[in-house]
């Protein structure tokens, strides 16, 4: 039996104040796709690479002097916190400048926020990843961890789906993780290339390949939001229950602790008590439009 | 000079003329007294230097998307109720420049702040305003110890603990005012230090806490009369049966929660200006938004919190766009918020009586009439259960 | 008091055919000392005037940017292409209708100053009426003058990257644009109401308060909230909010006893030719002439 650490909530780490944030280079920046980079980023105070920790799902505001801040999930190994991964894409002007920034930029972090993926709750179970897009990378630290405790959980079954081969995130990564064995890696894409041997078409379909025993099975699904719905339906339909489907969710953030309003979900705030929500939790305003 | 009833939890008696002492006994000690003044014919809350400065002889005229000051008993000195501000302004200012700092290599050098907290004393605290100021503790968790350092909202934490409150019971209810309906006034229960209740002669003075007491020693305070109490009772109670307005509470939550669809909130959206004065006048309301500037030349970079509303189109922007891109969308959520979901996320309502979301209103609209309208038209309407005579 | 300037967000405008424009950040910073040129069209000069008085910033400014083409304030011209081109006025006459696609040109950002430019302004109120006519009535010799129909604003001649509002421009709200471009942030220009920059500075509100006919739940913030600040109803100079709610003021004035005439000529002053603003007056146009 292994030991599973402990899944409490990390205390978040910042300056001399809530709002000012610490201070961490750029490592590395690894180009993913067109529009999508991972950072590879490392504390500049050798003490809180040593202190932090992180729950996989969870995020930290990435600060960009000058510009603001972008809340982001983490992508790397929660057992390895010397250096984080942020998988980022380039679509607003805190994620256009940390790309102008590149490696040696110094960038400020506050973190880590929100609730994570419920790795308390896989024990026995089979896992099934399912992501659209980006929504891979708050996704992979959840895969870190399962290798790390592969013999802690029955099947894992990943299924990812994105636009074109050229788009997935962690290419090489997923091949190697689709050969290891240890997991069921399918990959499908909207529109393929001559090389592309592999499915075509939404992620949801990828679906209908597998087999899982419903009951005893655990979905966590990210990806846009229509993603989000058809694949947290789609589960439910094959009678997973309710309580087994987690969906992480996307919402302006300021603060990232539940104190400024903006992320606001009906009685939940997306910062505090998600972003990774529980689907029986949210079924109420799930599919409800501008709560 | 002491009596048996100055004592926590006492009540005494501050001769009108000793309103002014308090001021001046409450500057003495340090404090920035906060009160209410009359200013561009409203009700605001400004710095007080004595206690001249406190309105009096007038009452305000408040009704939906409207508010005059008009001449009142010449004597008395709060015979109106709350004005657009609130201790909200002080605690969790509008714009506050929370730090400047530069890039050095590879550290941020704080050039300027965390901000400085100031010591302040409230006069006039109205019985809504210190439930705001408990939802507010909450929200900010100035209540919780447990509340972790990078997640502490230090300036309203700090200033909240410095502070002290003198509230004033309300004798003449406003035009707007539901806080019976809240169970939050007019009477102040507790979250005070000193509370009065205002008759012709002076103040019904309830003391609330040791630094309540200790005030009180400084201050000509003497032993209340039987019929001075009788009678400060009995003005409170005729304000508890004269509110402007009412709103039913009764399951209001769930009736909310099932009303998602509901035809009012199209109905409201026609009205709703989406300006966003509500939430700029509510005593609760918490949004804000941090945000960086830069100069123009030099390194510089000021980190500023302002005040947010959720009537704004971009407060709920995402990389797909707003989330609540109507006004329908957006007036349900603020109306939920106060009336309903704070009850999930905070345990308590989010709505405290003070009806400044209706006086404000340029256009009047009054959410006790709207969640009135909700509950009328509910398809899960349930007509309540009368007791069968015995 | 300074202005306050604004929370958050991204800005579409409402009603303007450059609003897509605004939705997006700024894709790169501009390279250092990027080089500025400032245009002046049909206008007062009041804009450009408000960038000579940054005063103190005015100093910053040059130091930050190169100011490449600016007649008002020097004479010296460099030659094009520029990195930001500021405009000022609206395009009322033929040549003015060339100038612009030139100017489009030579500016890699191009940034509308002011009400004339980004709405039309003032000279716009001519679109509702025989131009022909202003001619004959004005001038004693007509036929040396050239101008067109409409005057209208610079979005519908070419593409727009950014607007300020405002008659004048904003101060604070120029040096946010210049110091957030030269950053790479997208610039903190809100497009919300004014009422909330009101209310933050405390401000009595003279709608509620004194029955004015405040045009600020309409309006869209900027200037600190100025008039209000004075004691003056806002007359809308910055133009229509994001998602204005025109009818339902419209109905509070007319239920305060204002006419719908009283109530279009509020809606048709700088901005009157800005989308929202032009339904509105043209509604309560049609209620004046009882064709409701």
């Amino acid at each position: 039996m292994i030991q599973i650490q402990s899944i409490g909530r990390p205390e978040p780490i910042c300056g001399m104040d809530t709002w000012v944030p610490v201070p961490a280079r750029i490592l590395e920046v690894r180009e993913e796709n067109f529009n999508t980079r991972t950072f590879i980023l490392q504390f500049v105070d050798a003490k809180l690479r040593e202190m932090y920790r992180f729950v996989p799902g969870q995020f930290n505001m990435i600060y960009l002097s000058g510009v603001g801040e972008a809340a982001i999930s983490i992508s790397s190994n929660p057992h390895q916190t010397q250096t984080l991964a942020h998988t980022i894409r380039l679509v607003g002007s805190v994620t256009r400048a940390i790309d102008r920034l590149g490696v040696g930029g110094i960038v400020g972090l506050r973190g880590p926020f929100g609730h994570g993926w419920p790795m308390d709750k896989l024990e026995g179970k089979d896992v099934v990843i399912l992501a659209g897009g980006i929504g891979l990378a708050p996704l992979r630290p959840v895969i870190y961890w399962l290798l790390h405790h592969r013999e802690h959980v029955k099947r894992v079954v990943i299924l990812y789906g994105c636009r074109t081969p050229e788009d997935r995130l962690y290419a090489r990564e997923l091949e190697a993780w689709a050969e290891n064995g240890a997991l069921d890696v399918l990959v499908t894409v909207d529109n393929a290339t001559r090389e592309w041997t592999g499915p075509v078409g939404v992620v949801t379909n990828l679906m209908r390949r597998i087999k899982v025993s419903a009951e005893h099975t655990v979905v966590m699904v990210c990806g846009p939001r229509i993603l989000n719905r058809v694949a947290a339906w789609n589960f439910l339909q094959l009678h997973v229950p309710p309580t087994q489907v987690y969906v992480s969710l996307e919402r302006n953030m300021n603060c990232g602790f539940g104190r400024c309003g903006h992320c606001q979900y009906g009685p939940k705030f997306v910062c505090r008590d998600g972003p990774v929500f529980c689907f029986a939790d949210i079924a109420d305003i799930f599919a409800k439009e501008e709560i | 000079m002491s009596h048996p009833t100055l004592a926590i939890g006492g009540t005494v008696f501050l001769p009108r003329s000793a309103l002014r002492d308090l001021v001046t006994v409450l500057r003495k000690r340090g404090f920035t007294v906060i009160g209410p003044t009359q200013v561009e014919g409203v009700v605001a809350l400004r710095p007080l230097t004595s206690g001249q400065e406190l309105p009096r002889g007038v009452r305000d005229e408040q009704g939906p998307g409207h508010y005059r000051l008009v001449p009142g008993e010449p004597d008395l000195s709060f015979e109106y109720v709350v004005g657009p501000d609130s201790p909200k302004r002080k605690f969790f200012p509008p714009v506050l420049n929370l730090f400047q700092f530069h890039v050095d290599r590879e550290s941020f050098v704080l050039d300027a702040g965390p901000p400085q907290v100031p010591k302040l004393a409230f006069l006039g605290v109205r019985p809504c305003e210190l439930a705001a100021i408990k939802v507010q503790d909450h929200v900010f968790g100035a209540d919780d110890p447990r509340t972790v350092r990078c997640e502490s909202e230090t300036y309203y934490c700090e200033s909240r603990r410095e502070s002290f409150l003198v509230a004033v019971n309300c004798t003449r209810p406003g035009g707007t005012c539901f806080c019976a309906s809240m169970e939050t006034g007019p009477a102040a229960k507790d979250g005070f230090d000193l509370a009065l209740t205002e008759l012709r002669q002076g103040f019904i003075t309830a003391v609330g806490s040791v630094r309540g007491l200790e005030i009180c020693h400084d201050l000509p305070v003497r032993e209340p009369s039987g019929a001075e109490l009788e009678l400060a009772e009995l003005k409170l109670h005729i304000a508890h049966e004269h509110m402007g307005c009412t709103l039913d509470t009764q399951g209001l939550k769930d009736l909310l929660d099932q009303s998602l669809d509901h035809p009012q909130w199209a109905d409201v959206a026609k009205r709703c200006l989406s300006c966003g004065n509500c939430t700029m006048v509510c005593p609760t309301c918490f949004c804000s938004t941090v945000s960086d500037s830069t100069e123009l030349a030099g390194p510089k970079v000021m980190r500023t919190r302002r005040w947010e509303s959720c009537f704004t189109h971009q407060f709920s922007a995402t990389t797909a766009g707003p989330v609540r891109n109507t006004i329908r969308g957006r007036y349900r959520h603020w109306l939920r918020h106060k009336l309903g979901t704070w009850w999930d996320q905070f345990g308590m309502s989010g709505c405290v009586g003070c009806g400044r979301c209706i006086t404000w209103c340029p256009v009047g609209i009054d959410l006790t009439a709207e969640a009135a309208q909700i509950r009328a038209h509910s398809q899960n309407s349930v007509p309540p259960v009368e007791e069968a005579p015995v | 008091m300074p202005p306050d300037p604004p929370a958050s967000g991204k800005s579409p405008a409402p009603g303007n055919s450059a609003s897509h424009s605004q939705e997006e950040a700024p894709r790169a910073a501009i390279r250092p000392r990027p080089k500025l040129a400032v245009y002046k069209f049909s206008s007062c000069d009041g804009c450009q005037l408000s960038l000579l008085n940054l005063e103190d910033e005015l100093l910053d400014l040059v130091g930050a940017v190169e100011v490449a083409y600016f007649l008002e304030a020097r004479r010296q011209v460099q030659p094009p292409p520029y990195d930001v081109g500021l405009v000022e006025g609206s395009i009322s006459t033929p040549e003015e209708e060339d100038r612009i696609r030139q100017v489009r040109r030579d500016c890699r950002m191009l940034v509308t100053i002011g009400a004339c430019a980004t709405s039309g302004g003032i000279q716009a109120l001519r679109n509702w009426a025989d131009v022909g006519d202003y001619v004959a009535a004005v001038y004693a010799q007509p036929k040396y003058i050239h101008t067109l129909e409409t005057a209208t604003p610079i979005a519908s001649h070419v593409f727009v990257d950014f607007e300020l509002r405002g008659c004048p421009v904003n101060h604070g709200q120029l040096s946010e644009l210049v110091s957030a471009l030269l950053v790479g942030r997208k610039p903190n220009i809100p497009t919300h109401s004014l009422c909330v920059e009101c209310k933050r500075r405390g401000c009595a509100c003279l709608l509620v308060a004194h029955g004015e006919p405040c045009l600020g739940p309409i309006t869209q913030a900027g200037c600190g909230a100025l008039c209000p600040a004075a004691g003056r109803a806002c007359y809308g100079c910055f133009g229509p909010m994001e998602q204005p709610n025109i009818l339902s003021l419209g109905s509070r004035f007319l239920a305060d006893g204002r006419s719908a005439r009283e109530v279009k000529r509020a809606l048709r002053q700088f901005n009157g030719y800005l989308e929202p603003f032009k339904q509105g007056s043209d509604h309560y146009e049609r209620l004046e002439q009882g064709k409701h």
